[in-house]
């Protein structure tokens, strides 16, 4: 069945194992390695969460505590950053941008990498080398990050939006903050090469017949995501250059004493990292349709809606910077207009819930696990929605701002929001991507402890933030403590849910494959490309035109 | 229904306090450091913990607190529905549409422009209902106070304290000086507050919960923000914008005096930096000896001035300061990162645990008998000359405000 003949192919050596995987430009087996390195990651990234809450629950937290500590000339016991509270900040920073940079925007990266092309019926991306090289990019990224810990002052502590003049301080001295700036730098390399590779992608390499109207909703979430990734990410780029050249090149871009300004940062940095929230959201978007569609046994409703609202959330994602600015100052009308945009972009937000709804509505709803997880999507970010509309009004965020409230409403839309999507689409996908089902009671048993404590853990800093607790503090008033102890509980839940679903998916592999191409039975109601190639999909994908006629997503009248 | 509750209880209580409240009773000096040094680090259940701390409990601290509060529950009243619609409909498909293999067959409808229009246009027709009543609200908050007379104050944040200057009243605050723990910043009720707020280093934010602003600090420029204090007594906040290793107990307060307690506590601040030397002899005093220091710094101290008025401050403030010097211990020390530093460090904090805070521990003891003593020594002081200290110039500083006023009404 080869195609040599016709299309003779030049002899390359061929790896096996290990070697096989450093040094493959298969699109799948790269997608793959996106997913292990996020799963890493997010156990790692995780783990430093947990360092936090963990500081955070004991005594030693406490502005109570340092008086004990005066009054009695004794330290209280199992505190961590009891000596050193940069220490605090470090791991803070850390979890953060390990999260972001690492863990979310890289995940959807390995199910577009591992989907995108079988959907479109394409053998593999457009430069599958230069897949490689975004991939591998992101290796000496994290290590750079994570090595800053063992330098002269420690990590980057000036949190993940490194505002000048705290990020700017330590220069020449302490080089974490470099590192961490250089991280970012390769990381955003990585995406902006991911990006270019998946628009030409898709907008190239569709199977004949595939018009733009025919993409599956992921392949349109993928393709929107991409465009925000390839004309946002090169700013957050320019933001961190003027960071990385005022503190070792004597610029003078952000210090105000020579006539730079520090908030010329925070607008460019925005710029980028709104954006980035939908970044990290809309591919699971996309994805999760394709869930709710599946176990209700019915199409997508509303196709073109949804597509309609994925870009419009791109569009409108741009002009909404500055709501995370609320009190710096800024001229009031220029308020006013964020403050409205931000309004406007919940309306294609809530198009797209209310479409899901109706793609269940009317089915034969099947409740696996992955169909656990995207119900449970639904619950969690309308919550997490809702906050962020109480933060757009600016008199009610002036309160708010830089509050628990900001940590659980965020919180809410990206582990409520785009982790559950993630191991939705995880459940969903993991029989293609591996050839193994993963098991429905322990797939259970995680959603629960997911479910359970994001609303534990995140509600509760809704209301420590509206008591009036700050971010990113290493000690608190005392009252506090009741809503800090119950916030690590939540925690705990949510962790070893993180570790179960680790554990399943490594243990999945001793597994026997599956041999049907269909385990869900999508294509009983669908035509979609992925569910018609074998489990795992051959090398290549397609040995001719896929099989199946292109899916007819949008009803012509 | 809990506001109904709990304004019933505030009436309560202020009928409990009118019984018991006469016009003639002059607060005692330890009653006015009780006001003007609150705890600002007292527990919870303390007798003078601060319970006041967010806008969202206590919207009553200050107008733009109550304004901002009355916008948001209506927001939210208007926004509810949408959070609730789709919990309710999630559970409803759950329940009503799972596969209960009876054979039914999934319906095939894809769309349905009605209703998508629906749920596009019901959305925007809410906010918009929302957006009108903020945009006025937004305006009254960012523009200044129409008391063109308010009080003006510099608040200069840095790592990790905040600096204020009255800009009419000539008064400058910051660490205390003897606790070095924050000092809170002393308002008049129903006076309305305008804050100039900006930084020496990094980012800084200023943020009292209760009186629901929050403004940036930062270096280079003067953000303003305003507010008028409603009720009397202590608040307390946090710096809200990352700023280091000592963000988290960057703490903020603010007292809130009555008028006439307020500008007592304007006169007392002119006879705080002449005190602070006695108040120096006083700690420095062995009690068993000669009391000679004491009395010449005393002398010194009302050589100034003399009267009645500034021997009741030199009271007050050695009262204040030993309220302040209760509350905070010889510092521990930092182990810090040079290597030296590293090496000595078990050794100075040895000498922190077993010399210093113990000595500090049994001087507390002899608080209220230093206080006696230098009381009774105030009394016999002669008196030197009725000379009153004159009030600092406030020329400059009175057109400030009505200036920038001016300049940006429209």
């Amino acid at each position: 069945m080869s195609t040599a003949g016709a299309h003779p192919m030049p002899q390359i050596k061929r790896y096996t194992g290990l070697m096989d995987y450093l040094t493959t430009v298969d699109h799948k087996k790269i997608g793959l390695m996106y997913f292990w390195f996020t799963l890493f990651m997010g156990i790692v990234g995780g783990a430093l969460a947990g360092l936090i809450r963990v500081h955070l629950a004991t005594p030693g937290s406490m502005i109570e505590a340092i008086q004990y500590a005066n009054l009695h000339g004794t330290d209280l016991p199992f505190n961590l950053f009891s000596e050193n509270k940069h220490a605090y900040n470090q791991v803070m920073t850390m979890h953060a941008s390990v999260m972001i940079f690492f863990v979310i925007i890289p995940s959807f990266a390995a199910f577009g990498n591992y989907l995108a092309p079988i959907m479109i019926g394409a053998r593999d991306m457009a430069f599958p080398k230069m897949n490689a090289f975004a991939f591998w990019l992101l290796i000496p990224a994290a290590c750079l990050m994570f090595a800053s810990f063992f330098t002269v002052g420690g990590a980057a502590a000036a949190g993940w939006t490194s505002y000048p003049p705290l990020s700017l301080q330590g220069a020449k001295i302490n080089p974490g903050q470099d590192m961490w700036i250089l991280g970012v730098h390769l990381a955003g390399m990585s995406s902006i090469l991911g990006a270019i590779n998946f628009i030409v992608t898709v907008s190239n390499m569709r199977a004949p017949g595939m018009g733009w109207l025919q993409m599956p909703l992921f392949v349109w979430a993928v393709f929107i995501t991409s465009v925000l990734q390839l004309t946002a990410t090169p700013v957050l780029g320019s933001a961190v250059t003027m960071l990385l050249m005022d503190r070792n090149f004597g610029t003078t871009f952000l210090s105000a004493s020579q006539g730079g300004d520090p908030l010329l940062y925070q607008h460019i940095f925005w710029f980028y990292s709104h954006p980035a929230v939908y970044i990290m959201i809309l591919p699971g978007f996309g994805g999760i349709s394709h869930v709710f569609a599946a176990f209700s046994r019915k199409k997508v409703f509303g196709y073109l809606g949804m597509v309609l609202a994925i870009g419009v959330i791109g569009i409108i994602g741009y002009s909404v910077w500055a709501h995370h600015m609320f009190s710096v100052g800024m001229p009031t009308a220029l308020q006013a207009f964020f403050m409205y945009m931000s309004f406007a972009i919940a309306i294609p937000t809530g198009i797209k819930i209310f479409s899901w709804l109706a793609t269940m509505w009317g089915g034969t709803i099947r409740f696996t696990v992955a169909m656990k997880f995207a119900c449970g999507f639904i619950s969690l970010f309308t919550l997490g929605g809702f906050g962020g509309l109480i933060l757009a009004l600016v008199p009610v965020d002036q309160s708010l701002h830089d509050t628990y409230f900001v940590v659980g409403h965020f919180h809410y839309t990206l582990v409520g929001g785009s982790v559950m999507l993630l191991f939705s689409m995880t459940y969903y996908w993991w029989p293609k991507m591996s050839g193994r089902m993963l098991d429905e009671r322990w797939g259970t048993v995680v959603f629960w402890l997911m479910f359970i404590g994001v609303m534990v853990a995140f509600m509760t800093m809704h209301i420590s933030g509206m008591h009036g607790m700050a971010r990113r503090i290493a000690v608190y008033y005392q009252d506090y403590k009741i809503h800090n102890h119950i916030t690590t509980f939540g925690y705990l839940l949510t962790f070893v849910g993180a570790i179960i679903f680790f554990l399943q998916l490594v243990f999945s592999y001793r597994k026997p494959k599956i041999t049907v191409n269909d385990p869900w039975e999508v294509n009983d109601v669908q035509e979609s490309f992925e569910w018609a190639t074998s489990c795992p999909p051959p090398a290549y994908n397609f040995e001719h035109v896929p099989p199946i006629p292109v899916a007819d997503q949008m009803p012509r009248h | 229904m809990s506001r109904l509750l709990m304004s019933l209880l505030a009436v309560v209580a202020l009928l409990a306090a009118c019984a018991g409240w006469s016009p003639a009773a002059e607060p005692t000096i330890d009653e006015y450091v009780q006001i003007f040094n609150p705890d600002l680090l007292a527990r919870v259940g303390d007798a003078n913990h601060i319970e006041r701390t967010s806008t969202f409990t206590h919207p009553e601290s200050s107008d733009i607190s109550t304004w901002v509060m009355e916008n948001t529950w209506f927001s939210f009243i208007i926004f509810l529905p949408f959070l609730i619609l789709p919990q309710v409909l999630l559970v409803h498909v759950m329940l009503k549409f799972r596969d209960r293999r009876d054979g039914r067959r999934p319906a095939t409808f894809m769309h349905n422009v009605k209703l998508e229009n629906l749920w596009t246009g019901i959305p925007i027709l809410a906010l918009v209902i929302v957006a009108f009543p903020v945009y006025p609200l937004l305006y009254k908050m960012e523009l200044p106070p129409e008391d063109r007379d308010a009080m003006v104050v510099t608040v200069r944040g840095r790592q990790f304290a905040w600096d204020y200057e009255y800009k009419k009243e000539g008064v400058s605050l910051g660490l205390d000086l003897v606790s070095s723990i924050q000092e809170p910043l002393v308002l008049k009720k129903d006076k309305a507050v305008v804050l100039d707020i900006t930084s020496s280093d990094v980012n800084h934010a200023w943020w009292v919960p209760a009186f629901g602003i929050k403004k940036d600090a930062i270096i280079g420029r003067f953000n303003r923000a305003w507010f008028t204090p409603r009720i009397a007594g202590p608040f307390r906040g946090q710096c809200a914008e990352l700023c280091g290793q000592g963000h988290g107990v960057m703490i903020i307060g603010a007292v809130v005096a009555e008028p006439d307690v307020f500008d007592r506590w304007v006169e007392l601040q002119r006879h705080r930096n002449d005190s602070q030397k006695v108040w120096d002899a006083l700690i420095a005093w062995d009690l068993k000896g000669d009391d000679a220091p004491i009395r010449a710094s005393v002398s010194e101290y009302l050589k100034k001035s003399d009267g009645d008025s500034r021997r009741w401050a030199l009271q007050y403030w050695m009262a204040h300061n030993a309220t302040s010097y209760t509350r905070r211990s010889p510092d521990r020390p930092q182990r810090g990162t040079k290597a030296e530093d590293i090496e000595t460090y078990p050794a100075r904090l040895e000498e922190w645990k077993s010399k210093l805070v113990p000595a500090w521990r049994d001087s507390l003891e002899a608080l209220p008998d230093r206080r006696q003593r230098i009381d009774a020594i105030i009394a016999a002081m002669p008196m030197v000359a009725q000379i009153e200290i004159a009030a600092p110039p406030v020329a400059q500083a009175d057109v400030a405000l009505a200036d920038v006023v001016s300049e940006e009404t429209p």
